[in-house]
């Protein structure tokens, strides 16, 4: 992957100096429009915006969505665990 | 541009009975610790409907999965990030404490039979399985809507937030519903614990609605799915409408209603409130598939 990444910068450093400004690497952490997930272990040398090329130009990884998901039903729960606590207790 | 999740409309009917199954389990703890002989014997009824709705969920889980195998390699490897492996896990706990707990109820359903009275020592086992069942019911009932959150599909991962309290509270309404149904069909709706749990039900059916809409809303264009068209009308009319709307609305009408028509309302209520119950499910599930197959939410979401 590493090589690959070198070889991919390689090619948009020599795109650029032919004069397409577009050029950019899909897929590095670095030069392509693919931020926050580090890069992926899939790249691609494109002259334009991601989505021209139908990729997505924010991808995000969905395992960082458990702890706002978890956190949120934990609170849920802990709502409705008062809310049954109260409303089945006994009134005497 | 993202591949759709693969599986078949039986996990609909899995995410339904679990969370019915799980919900009840609380229900039923929560009756049995503090509800006096009433909540007792709401928590007898409570025990057998989660106990006999959670049956089907391994057998839809494993069919929806393709092969059992598939169920016990998620059993074997551990793994704390995948809510799938986690889940498989709390599903396997929570069916075994829903035995060892319908078992106990069956065994003190025949000593009461005798008149035996259940001594300290079973009366502690009982306590420690309730907490152990309000809490892997929960469980359950709520980590569906977190595994769904944690996919690639946009109109599940979009808003996280509420997606997981709106499974959780659909589970709610349902189980209480669930429980509610047995217990009117049974003529067992007299004792005071049961208007409690009618007061649950309505407080959770109105928490379900609002978490709805307020979902929707928030999803702003990636709601198309779940708005538009045939789901669309499924949502408003079948879930917000005749699901959630209606059924508080008899519930409001019920006393006003002559003595013998209470009982039909209840029934026609609780039976109105599962419909709608499903209705979520269904068009959040069903919804997923379609959104996954639009590029342009994709795009919307990560671009």
């Amino acid at each position: 992957v590493e090589e690959l990444k070198q070889a991919g910068r390689e090619r948009v450093a020599t795109l650029k100096e032919q004069g397409v400004d577009e050029a950019r690497l899909y897929g590095d952490d670095e030069l392509g429009g693919t931020g926050g997930i580090n890069g992926l272990n899939a790249m691609f040398v494109l002259n334009g915006p991601p989505d021209a090329f139908n990729l997505p130009a924010g991808p995000r990884l969905p395992r960082l969505n458990i702890l706002p998901a978890a956190a949120a039903t934990i609170v849920a729960a802990a709502g409705y665990g008062l809310a049954a606590a109260f409303s089945l207790r006994r009134r005497s | 541009v993202i591949h759709g999740p693969h599986w078949k409309w039986l996990i609909i009917g899995y995410f339904y009975f679990g969370g019915i199954s799980g919900a009840s389990a609380a229900v039923a703890a929560f009756s049995r610790l503090h509800g006096g002989t009433s909540g007792a014997q709401l928590a007898r009824i409570a025990t057998y409907v989660s106990f006999l709705t959670l049956l089907p969920c391994p057998v839809l889980l494993i069919l929806d999965l393709g092969r059992p195998a598939r169920f016990f390699h998620m059993l074997r490897v551990f793994r704390s990030s995948s809510p799938m492996s986690i889940g498989t896990w709390g599903l396997t706990a929570f069916g075994l404490i829903s035995a060892v707990t319908t078992g106990l109820q069956l065994l003190e359903d025949q000593w009461a039979r005798r008149g035996v009275h259940p001594g300290v020592a079973r009366r502690a086992a009982g306590t420690v399985l309730a907490l152990l069942g309000a809490l892997s019911g929960f469980f359950v009932a709520g980590y569906t809507g977190v595994l769904l959150a944690a996919t690639a599909v946009p109109l599940w991962s979009k808003r996280p937030g509420l997606l997981g309290p709106l499974f959780f509270s659909s589970a709610m309404t349902s189980g209480a519903a669930a429980i509610s149904a047995v217990a009117t069909a049974m003529e067992r709706e007299d004792g005071d614990a049961f208007a409690r749990l009618r007061a649950l039900e309505m407080l959770s059916t109105v928490a379900e609605e609002s978490l709805l809409v307020t979902w929707i809303f928030a999803l702003g264009p990636t709601a198309k799915p779940v708005a538009e068209g045939r789901l669309g009308a499924v949502v408003r009319h079948g879930a917000i409408g005749a699901g959630m709307a209606l059924p508080l609305a008899v519930t409001a009408l019920a006393p006003h209603l002559p003595g013998r028509m209470r009982r039909p309302a209840a029934l026609i209520s609780a039976a109105l409130t599962l419909a709608g119950g499903f209705a979520v499910r269904y068009a959040v599930v069903v919804g997923g598939r379609q959104s996954a197959d639009d590029p342009q939410a994709t795009f919307e979401m990560t671009g």
